[in-house]
């Protein structure tokens, strides 16, 4: 990919506080006009790594550079306000002595479009109602929208989003989901998303990076990261999964599970299989195992069955298996993932 | 972000007034200059100084904690007047309080008199001594205490009560062995304000003829002219200072967390019925009289036999007005320097707060070495007033910033981390997030801190007294010319001047300080 294509660029970032390193030679690079997903269990550095691309944070290693320019180096850094970066935070960071509308002209002071840019996004947003209410009269999902709003406002060159849906719940939640994908496709902003939700972050982003203890281990399409993940915890973080020994001899993996081609040092590995990705035959067939247990999940089951060897959980839609029975198990070598150890 | 920024330079200047004068005291006790202050003296005023803080400590503790613990666990007939108004006392300057039962006690005194002529019953306390001047600073500061621990029983919450309930404890068992230790950090925090106070106190003591470390600060600076004398008397208020600072805050570190507060729930206050509730309003009336209406309402009933010197009371009433605004806005506004940082320079912060538990008294005397070589080095080119003035309010200033500086910082935490971070990204500068986004916030707490600090200034005596320019009285300072001519009823009338002035603002601050519920950080103000 070409650079000049790269909204934002960050390249060999460090970030250490104190004696904690919080994120450690990360790369990532936001392609102009697109949706990345950021996706990282709590504490692997999601918000330090977003906070030092807005500014908020200086860095220790490393350059980010935003549309082209550089704005961060370990002894430089442009100031957050000079920077075009919107920010949206998790707990939206409302002004409370301000209106809605006064919240969502705050970047626009001294322009004198304000009150017509301030009008448009009320409007596409759909908060006109609400424009001359304080921020804690309103639900979660409006001022989700402000904060929304409220960084959209200066027509920055990108939008940061930390976790724009942590504090909503259950159905509001996929809705806010759906507002902001298409609010972000409609104004063509380049966005980062982050997430600790596998299922948000692969929605939403059109490229997804996982981060796990302040690396970025992992970048691709969301499709692409589900199916071929390069570690076990890249694989953890897009979903559950079944994790068993294997061992590599002569460019095969080898497990309980089945053989697989695997490019990789002869030695112990792991073979991963998704809960989905297992599948019952009749009871002579396949991997023998017992199901120890059964539980109803809505749209599926999940089914815990013991092999002499392995416990493997399923996630099984439709009519369910018995605590006690003996079940044969099949699968797809193609479904199978093989791990470095 | 790292590195000096506007803010933290103006954190650093608002530190630096604090701690000026602290160093100018130190400076000149070492300084080479004549301070012929006899070590016998020295020794029995610290002493003194000593055995005042000790009783003052004692009863303030025992009657700041019942009231608090009546008002708060207990419902009887006007509970809830009573949280508020039993911090009035806080409005009455400790002077006047002593004026008032020194001649109330009097022994050629109405009381004394009309005693006398009922047989047994002719005996009065020495208001002129060391018990007598500990009364008077008991009732005077023990709101210290009745605040402090008030809003320790608040934020504790039924759960750790309950608990102990459950777990098979009798109530008085539960408020020995749970309630009480908790507690304990609120009550040493309002014990060491409370001997702040009373170390810090000059109008009182001098009029009861106790001679303290502070009266002799003043003392020696006025009846020998020995500013030498006068910083070696105050450097062990200086030490004490510290000392009583580091109680304060060592105590605070039990305060209750945030995490608490957010599952509160208010106590269920047991009903007293019948007489022990009676007791409990007796109580509290007792308290808020002797406190409060007995040497407010004596002091009136001997005003209103004179006609007073109005011209001289109006021009002193402008001028306590006038430099207890100043002084609480220059203070405000230097506190909240130190605020919009001090979560960044916590050291900073918090060595400022040193000016307030320094005497008033030691403030101006470590101003006195500076200000004259102002006034030799800047002939003509200052008037003399506004200089003096000037220095005035810088002596307010630094001695009561922490005070200022407390419930600023508390009204800055409403303002979030992410708050100041959205304002950055949306293009201020951090001085300008602080400007649009900090301050409006933290308005409602600054006013709080004006109210606070202007109370303290209008009461103010001994830094008043010796940095005063010439002919410039305030209705402390005449009131205490007065009482040194034993002209009571014309004393009066400024002590109650100054009541009028501090009480509003006391009944206002108290009522909201009552009023507020933990957890209600986010609430508007
Ligand atoms: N200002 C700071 N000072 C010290 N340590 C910090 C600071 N900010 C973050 N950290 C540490 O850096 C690490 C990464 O934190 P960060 O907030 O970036 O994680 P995260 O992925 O956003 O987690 P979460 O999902 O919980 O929000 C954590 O271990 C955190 O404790
Ligand atoms: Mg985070």
């Amino acid at each position: 990919m070409a650079d000049t294509d790269a909204m934002v660029l960050v390249t060999g970032v460090s970030r250490v506080f104190g004696r904690r390193i919080a994120i450690d030679r990360a790369d990532l690079t936001l392609m102009r006009g697109r949706i990345l997903g950021l996706l990282g269990a709590s504490g692997s550095g999601k918000s330090t790594l977003l906070r030092t691309i807005a500014g908020l944070e200086s860095i220790d290693a490393g350059t980010i550079a935003i549309d082209g320019r550089v704005v961060s180096t370990p002894g430089l850094a442009l100031a957050p306000e000079n920077r075009r970066v919107g920010m949206v935070f998790q707990d939206f960071a409302l002004f409370p002595h301000l209106t809605v509308a006064q919240n969502v002209g705050f970047g626009l002071k001294g322009r004198a479009d304000r009150d017509a840019v301030v009008g448009r996004l009320l409007e596409r947003l759909r908060i006109v109602d609400q424009s001359q209410a304080f921020p804690h009269t309103l639900s979660g999902g409006e001022q989700q929208r402000v904060a929304l709003a409220r960084a959209l406002a200066r027509d920055p060159a990108v939008i940061l989003l930390d976790e724009p849906f942590s504090s909503l719940d259950g159905s509001l939640r996929g809705e806010v989901r759906e507002d902001l994908m298409e609010t972000l496709r409609e104004t063509g902003t380049s966005a980062i998303v982050v997430t600790h939700d596998a299922e948000d972050a692969m929605i939403m982003a059109e490229d997804l990076a996982l981060m796990d203890g302040g690396r970025v281990i992992q970048t691709g399409t969301p499709r692409d990261l589900y199916n071929n993940p390069t570690s076990v915890a890249a694989a953890r973080l897009l979903g559950p999964l079944n994790l068993v020994e294997a061992r590599v001899h002569q460019g095969v993996a080898t497990s309980v599970l089945g053989q697989k081609s695997a490019i990789l040092p002869d030695g112990p590995v792991r073979m991963g299989i998704r809960p989905t990705d297992l599948r019952l035959t009749g009871p002579a067939q396949g991997l023998q195992a017992r199901v120890a247990s059964v539980s109803f999940a809505g749209g599926y089951c999940v089914v815990r069955v013991k092999t002499d060897t392995v416990a493997l959980s399923l996630h099984l839609p439709g009519e369910a298996p018995r605590t006690g029975d003996v079940v044969g198990l099949t699968v797809d070598p193609a479904r199978l993932m093989v791990l470095p150890d | 972000m790292r590195g000096l920024t506007v803010l933290r330079l103006l954190a650093f200047l608002a530190a630096a007034v604090a701690i000026a004068p602290l160093i100018g005291v130190v400076a000149a006790a070492f300084g080479d200059g004549r301070a012929d202050i006899a070590a016998a003296d020295l020794v029995r005023y610290a002493l003194t100084s000593m055995a005042l803080a000790f009783l003052v400590g004692l009863s303030t503790a025992v009657l700041g904690s019942v009231s608090a613990w009546l008002v708060v666990m207990h419902s009887f007939p006007g509970r809830n007047i009573f949280a508020w108004a039993l911090a009035l006392p806080l409005a009455a300057p400790a002077f006047a309080v002593a004026y008032a039962y020194a001649d109330l006690f009097d022994v050629a005194g109405e009381l004394r008199t009309w005693m006398r002529a009922v047989p047994g019953l002719d005996w009065g306390p020495q208001m002129r001594s060391l018990p007598g001047a500990a009364f008077v600073l008991s009732l005077a500061f023990y709101p210290y205490v009745y605040l402090t621990v008030r809003a320790a029983l608040v934020n504790q919450s039924s759960q750790a009560i309950e608990a102990a309930r459950s777990l098979g404890c009798s109530p008085t068992q539960a408020l020995v062995r749970v309630a009480l230790p908790l507690l304990r950090p609120a009550l040493a925090a309002g014990v060491a304000l409370a001997v702040m106070e009373t170390l810090a106190d000059y109008g009182a003591v001098q009029f009861l003829s106790v001679q303290t470390l502070t009266t002799g600060v003043v003392r020696s600076w006025f009846v020998y002219g020995s500013l030498e004398a006068a910083a070696r008397l105050a450097l062990p208020l200086l030490g004490a200072a510290a000392l009583l600072l580091w109680i304060e805050r060592l105590s605070r570190k039990g305060r209750t967390d945030e995490a608490a507060r957010a599952r509160w729930r208010p106590i269920q206050p047991t009903p007293l019925e019948g007489g022990r509730g009676l007791l409990a309003l007796a109580f509290c009336i007792g308290l808020l009289t002797l406190g409060l209406f007995l040497p407010a309402g004596w002091l009136a009933i001997k005003a209103l036999d004179i006609s007073p010197d109005w011209p001289r009371l109006v021009r002193a009433a402008s001028h306590s007005l006038g430099l207890g605004l100043g002084g609480a806005i220059a203070t405000v506004i230097l506190a909240t320097c130190l605020a919009l940082s001090a979560e960044r320079m916590p050291f900073t912060a918090r060595i400022s707060s040193l000016g307030y538990a320094t005497p008033g008294a030691v403030m101006a005397i470590g101003l006195l070495a500076p200000a004259s070589l102002l006034w030799q080095n800047v002939p003509g080119a200052v008037s003399g007033l506004g200089v003096g003035l000037l220095l005035l309010i810088y002596a307010y200033a630094a001695r009561l910033m922490a005070a200022a500086l407390e419930p600023v910082e508390a009204g800055l935490t409403r303002v979030t981390p992410s708050m100041v971070s959205a304002a950055r990204t949306l293009g201020r500068s951090e001085t300008g997030a602080a400007l649009a986004v900090r301050l409006p916030i933290a308005s409602g707490a600054m006013l709080t801190a004006v109210l606070v600090v202007f109370i303290d200034v209008v009461k103010e005596l001994p830094a008043t007294l010796i940095l005063r320019p010439f002919n410039v009285d305030t209705l402390a300072v005449i009131a205490d010319n007065y009482a040194r001519d034993e002209r009571l009823p014309n004393a009066g009338w400024p002590s109650l001047m100054i009541l009028a002035l501090t009480l509003p603002a006391v009944i206002w601050l108290t009522r909201k300080i009552t009023a507020s519920r933990p957890g209600d950080l986010n609430g508007r103000h």
